[in-house]
């Protein structure tokens, strides 16, 4: 596939990190990290969740994701519902997600095993207090899936969904089979995001906590509906070009859920003001390269 | 045009261990759900399950990756894919359920910490365990193993979404083939929920069927009450049409559609009118350059919840119209339980037996007919039939929806 059709554009993208919120803070976190462990500062999910009850069934690191997604909505100027339909076919713009194992390690858990008598656990006697003491939705808030859900929900996303649990490759592989469904015509927009956080993630020790996201558009949509593009994604056979900030490197391959899409993050920003007529692009792993957002226009003089 | 066909399958749940015997209890109508065996059900809630009893297979967290290697043995065997060492154009896409929680080993490190107000100190130490505990599944380990074993040398995808997981890791596979990145992917989906905290979750979404083990399960019926939880895996070996017939494999079947959607309604319950669910369906027949009407047997995601049933009658509504009340319809979970990560990838091996060996298979425990499911359910017994094409449907928390199509490598 050649020309505009195999470019999707990049509309929109949302980072948090244990230095802040955006790119820059990105930057300055990918320069020095700090300690393990560190959270995201501030982190107030409610800014970005407005539902109480759909927050309180979220776990942390599905909250983070979720902000992700909303800061990179914002960004693509599809905050809300209304705006997103005001501008895309919501039953062609779809989610990807990647996540992690998630620990089944909740304080409801532990208040059950404690009651039902701890260590001389009785399965009969830890079935009747569970029935009483678990959340009723505990299963649907461990669920790897969920923060597709939550992101469909936000922003009434009905269009294809997938979630990778790939270990580190996860959000590379995400945010190319979500660039392979645009391109072959199956959505028009993509919402991809992962959350990392060492509270509920089974990595304790060594996680750390970040969030990112990408809007990835059809580059003819992107055109037609004025959006600002900030980078684009091309697949290649070619594995040269600058090498996008390594996933095995610290702190993101500590980030086993995100790592790939805060790399990606870090590439797109990174190119913001790059030279589209030299730029080689910057493989993005999975097959993609992340190019300069003038290099289309450039590429169809 | 690249197309993704199946020369090699493995299946393990209730209904038995392997093609064969699956599919002459399929045929016969076999209900494989009976008490649980696992563990003492003595006063404990949820006291049925599909299990399986036909070969021995470790408990705990070891049992899913034995689960995926007995069916990828199968898949291998049947498909006689040479050996090779890190073939690259070989990739793996593969969907692994829920890991178990051991609960005793929790019990004891939470008993272990004592005093007032300790419950945080108890949460971390119970993560710490968890986190260092020996047998914790570690699903990369599964797949490396996998990947090993088939000489996947490409790419390895795992992915997730709840109950929908195994027709999406299909899925995947097919779009991989045909695109060109692989010639040959092992796609599978492997899970076994029934540990007792995973039973007493689904038992707190008011989900389960309680109901004697004989009847428990009754997918479409006027009087269903839920679902019964059950266990398995499915392997594939996919190929590109061409790479199959180069070598002189014998093509079972083409994966020929697929579609995936979002309800965008709620995490817990699905579209009442099923809009979503008729979306992934309409997705899948666009995919295959189908119409409705030309697809002869659907296997139904069919849960045997009432909510569940109801919407995707309505979804078969929506994309049929007044011709779903004559496609035949079974929902295959009435003999295995539900399987929900490896629940689709399962009913896609069972549909392709169907299909191989002309019948429809039953809906077991269905004699009432709802007025808000009206379908042609196939009930008591298998219908004989020639299966062209045939489509298979699986719908997850959260939304997730997904339809795959199948073609009868026979052809019409």
């Amino acid at each position: 596939m050649e020309g505009e059709a195999s470019i999707v554009a990049i509309t929109g993208v949302g980072v948090l990190t244990p230095a802040g919120v955006g790119p820059a803070a990105l930057r300055n976190w990918l320069r020095d990290p700090g300690e393990v462990g560190r959270p995201v500062p501030d982190f107030d999910a409610a800014a970005y969740i407005h539902n109480p009850k759909v927050l309180r069934s979220m776990q942390r690191l599905f909250q983070l994701a979720s902000a992700a997604a909303v800061l990179a909505m914002r960004q693509a100027g599809m905050g809300s519902t209304a705006e997103l339909t005001s501008h895309a076919d919501v039953t062609r713009a779809g989610t990807a997600l990647a996540t992690t194992d998630i620990s089944p390690i909740t304080a409801d858990l532990v208040q059950t095993l404690e009651e039902a008598g701890g260590g001389e656990l009785q399965l009969s006697r830890f079935g009747e207090v569970a029935l009483h003491k678990l959340h009723p939705f505990r299963r649907l808030t461990l669920l790897a899936n969920m923060a597709a859900a939550h992101v469909s929900l936000l922003f009434g996303l009905q269009g294809p969904s997938f979630t990778m649990t790939s270990g580190v490759e996860a959000a590379q592989q995400a945010v190319a089979e979500s660039y392979w469904t645009i391109v072959e015509g199956r959505a028009d927009l993509m919402v991809c995001e992962a959350g990392d956080s060492p509270a509920y993630g089974v990595e304790t020790e060594t996680s750390r906590e970040a969030a990112g996201a990408l809007v990835l558009e059809r580059w003819s949509s992107a055109k037609a509906r004025g959006a600002a593009v900030v980078g684009l994604l091309r697949a290649t056979a070619a594995s040269g070009g600058v090498v996008a900030a390594r996933i095995d490197e610290e702190p993101l391959r500590r980030c086993p859920a995100s790592g790939g899409l805060l790399s990606m993050i870090e590439a797109v920003d990174r190119l913001s003001g790059a030279d589209p007529q030299r730029s080689e692009g910057v493989a993005a792993g999975a097959g993609l390269q992340i190019l300069p957002a003038s290099y289309a226009e450039v590429a169809a003089r | 045009m690249r197309r993704a066909v199946i020369t090699g399958m493995g299946v393990v749940s209730a209904l038995g261990v392997g093609q064969r015997q699956t599919a002459e209890r399929m045929r016969r109508g076999h209900n494989g759900i009976g008490a649980i065996r696992q563990f003492p059900v003595d006063g404990f809630p949820v006291r049925i399950a599909g299990e399986i009893t036909d070969a021995v297979f470790p408990s705990g967290n070891p049992r899913m990756a034995a689960l995926a290697r007995q069916v990828l043995e199968e898949a291998l065997s049947e498909a006689q894919l040479p050996a090779a060492d890190a073939a690259q154009d070989r990739a793996l896409v593969w969907a692994v359920g829920k890991p178990p929680t051991d609960l005793q080993m929790l019990g004891r490190v939470v008993a272990g910490v004592r005093g007032t107000d300790v419950i945080e100190e108890q949460m971390a130490r119970a993560q710490e365990a968890y986190v260092n505990a020996e047998e914790r599944p570690r699903p990369q380990q599964l797949l490396s193993g996998l990947a090993q074993r088939a000489g996947v040398g490409g790419a390895r995808y795992s992915c997730y979404t709840a109950c929908a997981s195994g027709n999406d890791a299909l899925g995947m596979a097919k779009r991989i083939i045909e695109r060109g990145q692989a010639e040959v992917v092992i796609a599978g989906a492997t899970d076994s929920q029934i540990d007792p905290l995973s039973l007493l979750e689904f038992e707190l979404l008011s989900a389960l069927a309680h109901e004697g083990p004989e009847r428990a399960c009754r997918p479409f019926d006027r009087h269903r009450t839920g679902f019964v939880v059950g266990e398995g895996a499915a392997a594939f070996v996919l190929e590109e049409a061409g790479h199959a017939e180069a070598r002189g494999a014998r093509p079972l079947a083409q994966l020929a559609g697929y579609g995936s959607s979002l309800d965008c309604f709620g995490l817990t319950k699905c579209h009442p009118q099923g809009r979503g669910a008729a979306q992934a369906i309409g997705a899948a027949l666009h995919d295959a350059g189908l119409r409705p009407g030309e697809i002869d047997y659907i296997n139904a995601h069919g849960t045997g919840t009432v909510l569940n049933d109801q919407a995707e009658a309505a979804a078969l509504r929506r994309v049929w119209g007044d011709a779903a009340a004559r496609v035949p319809v079974s929902s295959t979970k009435a003999m295995t339980g539900h399987l929900i990560a490896a629940a689709s990838a399962v009913e896609a091996v069972l549909t392709v037996l169907a299909m191989r060996e002309s019948f429809i298979p039953p809906t077991l425990n269905y004699s009432t007919p709802d007025p808000d499911c009206l379908l042609n359910v196939v009930a008591g017994e298998a219908r004989a039939a020639h299966i062209g094409v045939a489509m298979s449907n699986g719908f997850g928390f959260g939304g997730q929806n997904s339809s795959l199509i199948l073609r009868n490598a026979a052809g019409r």
